[in-house]
């Protein structure tokens, strides 16, 4: 799958946030966003994924070569379209293995028997590091910060997408975490080829990844491209060089 | 007074300052006849009850339909109210109780006794009412542990009122009970509570408001004993013009006390809801922790939540109350959250309801009352209609996890 993003501006409540970026990517593709706060890149994620908030006002958002502006959230995530979430939303009471069940049903159109979909969710937790418990608990509730991007990654195992955009999967971990976060995010890309476009503000986890392209933001716009040694000349110079 | 002289005086009081006038029609605009009514015979309230219990695959140790009556529990006792002074042993609802008490009680014609001493007893209970219908249920538990679960369903064809009063009483015991309001549109419902744990006692309530076109609750509950704790759980699902005005007190009465009190709603329609929820904390009650919840989500903009949590704290040391009120439409948010991983709009709604009404069924101990039930209120999301019976049906993971097996 190829996600291809054609001078894309977007506004929330009449103001432009995102103001004309373009990016593509293929199958298998490492793309990382970096920028300071505010520059965007959140609200890019969430227009790729179409949060209805976020308005379209110019570009096109095409995946395989056909447009899905006019396409609802989920009807991305159908396409293969995976978004990791900043901060995942709590919902007390609603049980994560029920709504995880729910979500590849939804994808896949079948829904497996509970003690097979218990089964290859508990391979994955083990891979992660994540505490058993938590996948019996609701949805996100009372999770630490580190255990929410860890059930994120986890998610996004099991319903095995095209193309996931990580919106800072490493804010919040503790440096082993990242690591251990790192390497699931490796892994998957590997097995599933998934395009990966991922958005950090530091450099920590791309220690760990071998990102092809580098693109930072500022101000709503891709104001540098490159490789790996962008990275450096971030961490040198800072976004404002 | 004896409790003749009491009734009759009752029943002079009210029919001088009609009820309806009194206490329903000028709040709510419902007038409600009194008169009972036996319009099914007792093979179609067989045929009925058959039904309920293989839609809910349950079976009711007690059943009360009008003149049609089964008690299959040693521990229950069902007696015509006016013999029931002398076999409780105190007195019952006062006026003093309130007015609705007292009509209640002048009104009711018979009562459940339950009690148990020195073991567990679980009772579950069917109430079905085809008319105005008055009843009252005391629960003694004594060094015991009693759950009682209770649902309720109607067949009236025509505007009724229906009544229940509880009290309830724990001494060094632990005493659940559970009622699931499922009455249909004509129901105009009367829940009255009363109750109170002693030392080193525990009394949960989990009641949930899902049928009847009006509710009023009225619940007075109180940790009086030493270390005793007490929980109340009120859930409401509400959809076309239901309306729903429940009351509930809870009182610290003693050190090392709990009381909670937990309501929650989402309506739908031109629903409308009003939670008082009081809490007092009394003199003296070292260590006592009392905290007030009351949460609603509304699904449409003409929904309306009334959210009145209150308190009152009287001097004492080392004393823990909170309450708090939030009422909010669905979380724009979380759906588009369960949107990213593919969930339609639509049920991600239900999913988010579902979530939340269940949480105020969790406190139900019995996994498989718990899951009746919330398949019963979970059951309403998205239908305007209610207390229909024809589509029962008991549904849900435990369910499924056992007939697979898993």
């Amino acid at each position: 799958m190829e996600l291809e993003i054609k001078d894309l501006h977007i506004s929330a409540e009449e103001k432009e946030i995102v103001k004309g970026v373009s990016l593509k990517i293929r199958k298998g593709e490492l793309h990382v966003v970096m920028g300071p706060n505010g520059s965007g890149k959140t609200t890019l994620a969430k227009a790729i994924m179409g949060q209805p908030d976020l308005k379209a006002t110019g570009g096109d958002i095409l995946v395989d070569g056909k447009s899905i502006l006019g396409m609802k959230v989920d009807e991305r995530a159908k396409l293969g379209i995976f978004l990791q979430f900043q901060n995942p939303v709590e919902v007390e009471g609603l049980g994560f293995m029920s709504f995880l069940n729910a979500a590849k049903g939804s994808i896949y159109g079948d829904r497996l028997s509970f003690k097979d979909f218990m089964a290859e969710v508990k391979n994955s937790v083990s891979s992660l590091s994540i505490k058993e418990d938590l996948i019996g608990r609701s949805l996100n509730f009372g999770f630490s910060g580190g255990e929410k991007k860890k059930i994120e990654i986890l998610q996004m195992a099991i319903l095995k997408p095209k193309v996931a955009i990580l919106d800072e999967p490493d804010s919040g971990l503790d440096i082993d975490a990242v690591r251990v976060v790192a390497e699931g995010i490796n892994q998957l890309r590997s097995k599933n080829e998934m395009g990966i476009l991922l958005i950090t503000h530091y450099s920590r986890i791309l220690n760990y990844m071998e990102p092809q392209f580098i693109h930072v933001m500022k101000d709503g716009v891709i104001i540098k491209e490159g490789g790996k040694e962008l990275i450096t000349e971030v961490e040198e110079k800072g976004y404002n060089a | 007074m004896n409790y003749e002289e009491f009734r009759n005086d009752a029943m002079r009081h009210y029919m001088s300052m009609p009820y309806e006038t009194e206490e329903l029609y000028k709040k709510y605009s419902v007038s409600v006849p009194l008169e009972k009514t036996e319009a099914a015979g007792a093979s179609d309230k067989r045929k009925f009850l058959e039904h309920v219990e293989k839609s809910l695959s349950i079976n009711f140790d007690v059943v009360l339909f009008g003149d049609f009556i089964r008690n299959k529990s040693s521990n229950v006792r069902i007696e015509r109210m006016q013999d029931i002074a002398e076999v409780l042993g105190r007195k019952q609802y006062k006026s003093s109780e309130g007015k609705l008490a007292a009509f209640s009680n002048a009104y009711s014609e018979r009562a459940l006794l339950i009690r148990a001493t020195g073991e567990a007893v679980k009772i579950n209970a069917l109430f079905v009412n085809d008319g105005s219908d008055f009843s009252q249920v005391f629960v003694d538990a004594d060094s015991s542990a009693i759950s009682l679960s209770e649902f309720y369903f109607s067949t009236s064809d025509r505007r009724s009122l229906v009544s229940v009063m509880h009290e309830a009483a724990a001494e060094s015991s632990k005493v659940e009970i559970n009622q699931v309001h499922c009455e249909n549109k004509n129901a105009n419902l009367v829940n009255l509570f009363k109750g109170y744990a002693g030392n080193s006692s525990s009394l949960r309530i989990n009641a949930a408001y899902n049928g009847a076109a009006l509710t009023k609750a009225i619940g007075k509950v109180s940790a009086s004993g030493i270390g005793s704790d007490v929980r109340v759980s009120e859930v409401v699902y509400g959809a076309s013009e239901q309306r729903f005005d429940i009351n509930t007190f809870i009182t610290n009465a003693s050190q090392k006390s709990n009381a909670m009190l937990e309501s929650g709603a989402v309506l739908d329609g031109n629903s409308n809801c009003v939670f008082k929820g009081y809490a007092k904390v009394d003199k003296w009650t070292k260590g006592a922790k009392s905290r007030i919840t009351e949460r609603g989500i509304l699904l449409s903009q003409t929904a309306h939540i009334d959210a009145l949590p209150d308190m009152s704290i009287d001097y004492s040391d080392e004393v823990s109350a909170t309450h708090s009120a939030a009422t909010a439409p669905m979380d724009k948010d979380a759906i588009f959250y369960m949107g990213a991983r593919g969930v339609k709009e639509e049920q991600a709604r239900e999913m988010f309801v579902s979530a939340f009404l269940s949480r105020y069924l969790s406190g139900i101990g019995d996994p498989r009352i718990r899951e009746i039930a919330s398949s019963l209120v979970l059951g309403r999301i998205g239908k305007s209609t209610f207390g229909d019976v024809s589509s029962l049906t008991s549904r849900g993971i435990w369910s499924e996890a056992m007939n697979n097996g898993d």
